[in-house]
């Protein structure tokens, strides 16, 4: 009996309730869906249109970038540039140039006058740059045919060739001598984007450098045979005992 | 008379509170309501506009890339001589200048002295040489302490043994030198 006077009450306190306050329930309900609309709707769309006004910043940056970068390669001389790209990738070649090498040897032994007895070079995987290294090289170990001076005159004459090398061993007696040269490549990494990116013209400092290796002498490319290896001015007494 | 006896009049005040709650509560409704209205139509102007603004910068790009297209041997080239500059200027750096370092320690050999080895590996050289003469090995060793002295190539200096052959009447003396 008491519950069904409580359940009476219950309910006809909704009613009173719902009749006093039926007038809020239409602008409750708005206000609710507003808020979701806000939350749900409206910050995702404001943050995708800031997102998209920073993209649209980037892309005029690569625009700028990309004209910029158009009217900077048309005033370039193609003919001084392609000369400049010939002697810096001789200088340091973008691929394991064995060729180079080889003719880099075969012009010192000539101009230093010192005769070479043997080589052996360590070539690698042609294809694949040495991992973990910086400054990939070349390594050959060359037998000359004289002692300390020889190897002195035959390293005068490298310095001044290109492909850079460096000479890491030399080991010489009195007539025979071995020299260990590492010679110096690098590849060039694919980069990615590169529209996105202002070409930069060669600095003052890349010119002077330039200017520096132009002294240098480029050995032409050359079918090297073993003869060339030995000096055309020597003698019999530097005579080549491999050949 | 008094208003908390007159119960008529407290009902009309109640409602009239409750309907000016009422009005503010639809007020704040409504203005959220027009606001969001706003806000959307706000955004969408806004994304109507840039992209418009995309797709002009995009046809741009592409013509720039169209204009771009025979010079693209050109742009490798000189990226190419810029990364050489780089890395050129890296090892030139980076190497030790051998040449220099061997034709001044020759340099300093005088007439008279023979060289028997010459070694150089990594950052040492040693060798061996004979005269039948101290006078010549004395000039040289005191050329070499000078250049310890400076620290010019020669960084430190050891004579490892200096030997009288009595045979031939000659000397031969070792020395191992760190650069």
């Amino acid at each position: 009996m008491d519950n069904l006077a409580r359940e009476h009450i219950d309910i006809n306190t909704l009613r009173l309730l719902y009749t006093r306050h039926k007038g809020f329930i239409a602008p409750f309900l708005v206000i609710v869906v507003v808020v979701i609309l806000f939350a749900k709707i409206t910050i995702p769309s404001i943050q995708d249109l800031l997102k998209g006004y920073e993209e649209q910043k980037v892309a005029i940056q690569t625009l700028e970038n990309l004209r910029g970068n158009l009217n900077f390669v048309k005033s370039l001389d193609n003919s001084s540039l392609t000369s400049q790209f010939n002697l810096m990738t001789k200088a340091l070649p973008i691929v394991k140039d064995f060729d180079s090498v080889l003719n880099a040897i075969s012009d010192s032994s000539n101009k230093s006058g010192i005769a070479i007895g043997g080589f052996k070079f360590v070539v690698g995987d042609l294809s694949k740059e040495e991992e973990g290294n910086e400054y990939p090289t070349l390594n050959v170990s060359l037998s000359l045919i004289g002692g300390a001076e020889a190897v002195d005159k035959f390293i005068g004459s490298l310095t001044k060739v290109l492909p850079l090398s460096e000479i890491t061993k030399t080991s010489s007696q009195k007539d025979t001598s071995i020299v260990a040269i590492d010679f110096y490549y690098k590849l060039v990494k694919p980069s990615k984007n590169n529209d996105s990116l202002p070409i930069n013209p060669v600095s003052a400092k890349g010119l002077s450098l330039i200017n520096e290796l132009s002294a240098f002498s480029i050995p032409e490319v050359q079918e090297v045979q073993s003869s060339d290896l030995t000096p055309s001015s020597t003698s019999t007494s530097f005579a080549n005992p491999f050949f | 008379m008094s208003n908390d006896i007159n119960l008529r009049v407290k009902r009309d005040k109640n409602l009239l509170k409750e309907q000016s709650k009422l009005k503010v509560f639809r007020l704040i409704a409504i203005g959220a309501l027009l606001t969001i209205l706003l806000m959307s139509l706000s955004i969408f102007l806004l994304n109507q506009k840039l992209s418009n603004s995309s797709a002009d910068i995009e046809k741009d790009r592409e013509s720039v890339l169209v204009e771009m297209k025979p010079f693209r041997g050109k742009e490798a080239k000189i990226i190419i001589v810029n990364n050489r500059i780089d890395n050129i200027t890296k090892v030139l750096n980076k190497r030790m200048d051998v040449y220099k370092i061997l034709n001044t320690i020759l340099g300093k050999i005088p007439g008279g002295i023979l060289i028997e080895t010459l070694e150089f590996s990594g950052k040492k050289i040693s060798m061996n040489i004979t005269s039948v003469s101290l006078i010549p090995i004395d000039v040289f060793f005191n050329d070499l302490i000078e250049m310890a002295k400076r620290k010019e190539i020669v960084k430190s200096l050891t004579l490892e043994s200096l030997d009288a052959v009595g045979l031939t009447g000659s000397y031969k003396i070792s020395i191992n030198m760190n650069i």
